[in-house]
């Protein structure tokens, strides 16, 4: 692009997993779109998901009318390969083409990103709302990208960044991702958050980032995100992003309140994130009522020395308690197990097998451990003996305690064991018989 | 893990070695007694994923009354039911889509090599190898086209006949689908611990998971069995 331009051209593109849109780049549209600095500014929020070969994205996108000026990816560890691969062939196509990525892959190494992803112009650290629209903004100036708070780019030869951006303190002045007026692109689902943040600080996992500070949307602007979605035509369910959907009772009690005269009509939510130590009775059934199906949880292991070095809790009794309370409500409960975590040996992901069939819950995942970048385990590594696959998505490929043989066998069984649990007749399939 | 009850058909186990049981002879016990089992089997089911019950024994499919074996499961309140089978049947007309449709979720394939003219020979069977592969593909594709999970899993018998066909006898059932596969020592066979060490080398390639006596800890028990008389 030239170096000051009045009007700009942004595509802001999702690689997402089959069936699933991108929120960042809803979000990221409205804050470019409500910035009064960019009134000229022409978005586009095309849509691919992660099956798709990384050459027909370029295609696409190099074919868009009129061809954006800047294109934007947010990346995690799954759309990693696929974004810079179509980076790579978008930058050998159109070079004058500003390339900016966010999110978790590349907001924590964003220097080794560049250096590594000569395709890459700019990344963005961290949140992206306002980073995004002031980094847009220093385009259309002709100003310094490199200085933009919250930004890492190239400078000339040099790699520059900004100051780092606080979190945003009111997550009200996030502009909504979906706007009154707006149509929601949807195949019948879409996804919500009302907080950012994690009560819990899982060693493995980039959500909690090392703290437990919670930001929470306005009840103002939950319910009137909630209104908007739901009464979207077409609107079968909405996925709530929330690390913990049940956070306490209370905020549980005003969501359901919120969901079910939606829930009535038939709006429902799946794989919701709990904490399934709190649920009892109360909870499952202020769940059902918000139009809750089915939940997701851990307990990711069972093994006390991974537990610890994870920093997660697990209290057996009240795990299989909280199962218990789902499924007495009708409600169906995964399972998630982690293969691998540091200080687990293949006994004890043999043990946590045992545990999560045991508790009956409907579903069983697992999956081996993946090292994200930023998180508490990418940057202890060498002292715990992981050793991961540098490249996306980070692929575990052998512990202290686990060898590499054993891993891929651990693997295998649990597909195995997950995929004979969940072969099963149902009280609906039950129906079918006879 | 995940339990299932075993419940046996009859005498005269499916796709054997012939050259081991050249005098095999077959016979079925009375449905009204494969029924009782059923539901002691359900009826003493304790805590856990189930009740579940896998019929072995005799081929399923020779059995006069198949389908009111599985109906009868289903009405005892089985989570899962399964066939050990030599799969020869289920390629055969509806069969397929019919044990599907009657409540089976599970095929268990029972292979002797991992080639029809090994396969068809110890078995005694022309034409069993390629219909049993077929017949894991039509359950998997009948049980798609309702939408329901079913599972394959195989078996192999190892003698002293098919001991060499181990690995591609396990290759051939992770072609037809099958998640896991349960190697069963012939009585007083001791199988050569490099033959399953390079099944389990295949099997962990081919993403299978290889269960049964003295095959890796970590791959043991994927599923425990409970004997049911009959
Ligand atoms: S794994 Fe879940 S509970 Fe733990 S920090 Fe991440 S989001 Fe929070």
């Amino acid at each position: 692009m030239s170096a000051a331009q009045e009007r700009l051209v942004v595509a802001l593109v999702g690689v997402s997993t089959p069936g699933y849109r991108s929120l960042a780049n809803a979000y990221l549209r409205e804050s470019i779109k409500s910035d009064i600095r960019l009134p000229e500014t022409w978005i586009t929020t095309p849509d691919f998901d992660t099956a798709t070969d990384p050459w027909w994205i370029a295609y696409q996108i190099l074919d868009l009318d009129p061809a954006p000026d800047v294109v934007g990816f947010s990346v995690v560890c799954w759309n990693a390969r696929s974004v810079f691969e179509a980076v790579r062939v978008i930058k050998a196509v159109r070079p004058q083409t500003y390339v900016v990525v966010g999110g978790p892959e590349v907001g924590p190494l964003a220097e080794d990103s560049l250096a590594e992803q000569p395709g890459i112009d700019a990344v963005v650290r961290g949140e992206g709302e306002f980073a995004l629209p002031d980094l847009v903004y220093s385009l259309v100036r002709g100003g310094s990208p490199g200085s933009t708070p919250g930004v890492t780019a190239r400078e000339g030869g040099r790699v520059e960044s900004g100051p780092s951006r606080p979190e945003i303190e009111n997550l009200d002045d996030v502009a909504s991702p979906y706007p009154p007026g707006v149509a929601i692109p949807t195949d019948g689902s879409a996804y919500l958050e009302t907080y950012r943040g994690c009560p819990h600080a899982c060693a493995y996992c980039y959500e909690g980032k090392g703290s437990t500070r919670i930001r929470s949307f306005s009840w103002d602007r939950i319910a009137s995100d909630i209104e908007r979605v739901a009464s979207e035509p077409g609107m079968r369910s909405i996925s709530f992003i929330d690390p913990v959907f049940n956070l306490t009772t209370d905020r549980l009690r005003r969501l359901s309140d919120l969901l079910a005269p939606w829930a009535d009509k038939g709006l429902r939510l799946h794989t919701i994130e709990v904490d399934i130590e709190r649920i009892d009775d109360e909870q499952a059934a202020l769940l059902v009522r918000a139009g809750v199906v089915s939940v997701e949880t851990g307990p990711q292991t069972v093994g006390t020395a991974a537990l610890a070095e994870c920093r997660r809790s697990l209290d057996p009794s009240r795990f299989l308690a909280g199962v218990a309370a789902c499924k007495r409500a009708g409600i169906s409960v995964e399972c998630d197990l982690i293969i691998g975590l540091p200080g687990d040996t293949a006994e004890d992901a043999l043990s946590g097998m045992r545990f999560a069939f045991d508790a009956d819950p409907g579903k069983v995942q697992m999956s081996s451990l993946h090292v994200l970048p930023g998180t508490d385990l990418w940057v202890r590594a060498e002292e715990l003996g992981l050793v991961f696959d540098d490249r996306p998505p980070h692929e575990l490929i052998q512990t202290k305690d686990m060898s590499f043989g054993d891993l891929r066998r651990l693997e295998v069984l649990g597909n195995a064991a997950s995929t004979v649990y969940r072969a099963r007749l149902t009280p609906v399939t039950k129906g079918l018989n006879l | 893990m995940i339990a299932f009850a075993q419940i046996q058909l009859g005498c005269g186990e499916t796709a054997v070695c012939m050259r081991c049981h050249p005098e095999r002879a077959v016979s079925m016990f009375p449905a009204e007694q494969v029924v009782a089992a059923v539901g002691r089997a359900a009826a003493e089911w304790g805590a856990g994923p189930g009740p579940n019950v896998s019929f072995v024994g005799a081929e399923p499919f020779a059995h006069p009354a198949l389908v009111r074996l599985v109906n009868a499961a289903v009405q005892a309140g089985c989570e899962r039911i399964r066939l050990r089978t030599d799969g020869g049947a289920l390629f055969v007309g509806g069969n397929a889509a019919g044990v599907v449709q009657a409540g089976v979720r599970h095929v268990e394939l029972v292979l002797l090599a991992g080639d029809s003219v090994t396969h068809d020979g110890l078995a005694d069977r022309p034409g069993l190898f390629e219909a049993a592969i077929s017949g894991a593909g039509a359950f998997t594709e009948a049980a798609r086209v309702v939408g329901e999970h079913v599972s394959v899993t195989g078996l192999v018998r190892v003698c002293r006949h098919n001991a060499p066909h181990l690995s591609s006898a396990v290759l051939a059932l992770a072609k037809a689908g099958a998640v896991s596969v349960l190697v069963e020592r012939a009585e007083g066979f001791m199988l050569p611990s490099a033959t399953l060490a390079e099944a389990l080398r295949v099997a962990t390639v081919a993403g299978v998971a290889l269960h049964g006596d003295g095959v890796s800890p970590f791959s043991a028990e994927p599923w425990t069995v409970r004997e049911v008389a009959v």
